[in-house]
């Protein structure tokens, strides 16, 4: 565990630094996470150690949220005349753009064949 | 009543309350969504942030003050980030089972997720800063907050809007793949990912291992994908 968890922060000290040192607009969190992506298809595989603690950290995303999440509620007058545009941009754009999507991967998804995947531990 | 809010004081002087705190709202939120037999329109996430905000409410004590030690949890959030590269990594796989659907509409689809949700909220009157804060909002919440905030939007909105669209692509996709004949659960599990992110993808896997496997695929390449467009786009609009 300790193991795989060093290792993810040393993609994000790796990321926060490219982000620091280039200016590229993507955050230091998102840039390490590009960069082990890249890696783990680069060497085409992932240890247990590291499946480990990204489970056990994934698992607790909802929780790890909360904190951050529940100032929503203390936006105050910041969100005056906001949450008519931000629940119609919820609504109407989220079914939108799932019927379009539905729509183009119907239109070019071949017909399924017997197994198409196989069940796989999560 | 001196004392009490001398203990207050003291108890705030580290993180010990206010985590204490997120842990137990956090734990009776999922209990009530347990309980309720798990509703797609109660995630853990959404139940347990009302009783956060109840318990913030009742105690004297305001957010900043609560957020300062909080935020050491927040701080996970960081290599919880990082994670996200090992289920995309596991899935990824899958991309060739269906190559061009999957190519086509995460191209396609992505962008028009956050740029159909820009103009609707433009249309009703939002602000630049609501704005940005709505456009990841199909994106897994950790990265939305990363780009919300790298972009002059706000972290806190951007959580929000994240939850409640997750909650309505786990409510509605199914629906509307029916409507539309589509019973290919590759396909349904692939929008609900790619619209609805992690709280879909939740969904999904109750549905099918299918379904969950695609959705987790369309999460972690529309994160990835829209971690890259937007910040080159959106400037360019402002």
């Amino acid at each position: 565990m300790i193991r795989g968890f060093t290792q993810i922060l040393l993609f994000w000290i790796l990321g926060e630094s490219l982000h620091f040192l280039t200016a590229i607009p993507i955050s230091g969190n998102v840039l390490g996470m590009l960069l082990l992506f890249a890696w783990l298809l680069l060497r085409q595989q992932v240890s247990a150690e590291l499946e480990q603690t990204s489970q056990a950290l994934i698992a607790q995303l909802s929780l790890l949220l909360l904190p951050g999440g529940v100032g929503l509620f203390f936006l105050g007058e910041r969100m005056q005349g906001q949450w008519l545009p931000v629940l119609g941009a919820i609504g109407i754009a989220t079914l939108l753009s799932m019927a379009l999507c539905i729509l183009l991967m119907q239109r070019l998804t071949p017909a399924e064949t017997t197994t198409s995947a196989d069940q796989e531990p999560h | 009543m001196q004392q009490l809010n001398a203990l207050l004081d003291h108890l705030l002087q580290t993180p010990l309350l206010p985590v204490a705190m997120t842990l137990i709202a956090f734990q009776l939120g999922l209990q009530l969504f347990n309980r309720l037999n798990r509703p797609a329109w109660l995630p853990p996430i959404v139940s347990g942030g009302l009783i956060l905000v109840t318990l913030l409410a009742l105690l004297p004590m305001d957010y900043s003050q609560y957020y300062a030690g909080a935020k050491w949890l927040s701080f996970l959030l960081g290599p919880a980030t990082v994670a996200l590269a090992i289920p995309l990594f596991l899935q990824f796989h899958r991309i060739r089972a269906l190559m061009l659907p999957i190519s086509l509409c995460l191209l396609l689809g992505a962008p028009l997720a956050a740029g159909l949700a820009m103009l609707i909220a433009w249309g009703l009157g939002a602000d630049p800063a609501t704005l940005i804060s709505i456009a990841p909002k199909s994106v897994t919440a950790p990265i939305a907050v990363s780009l919300a905030e790298l972009l002059g939007g706000i972290g806190s909105l951007a959580v929000g809007i994240v939850a409640l669209t997750g909650v309505v692509g786990s409510l509605f996709a199914p629906l509307l793949c029916r409507w539309m004949g589509c019973s290919d659960e590759r396909i349904l599990g692939f929008v609900m990912g790619l619209n609805g992110h992690g709280i879909a993808t939740a969904r999904a896997f109750e549905i099918s291992p299918t379904a969950g496997a695609f959705s987790s695929l369309a999460m972690g390449l529309t994160g990835a994908y829209t971690a890259l467009f937007l910040p080159l786009l959106l400037p360019l609009l402002f």
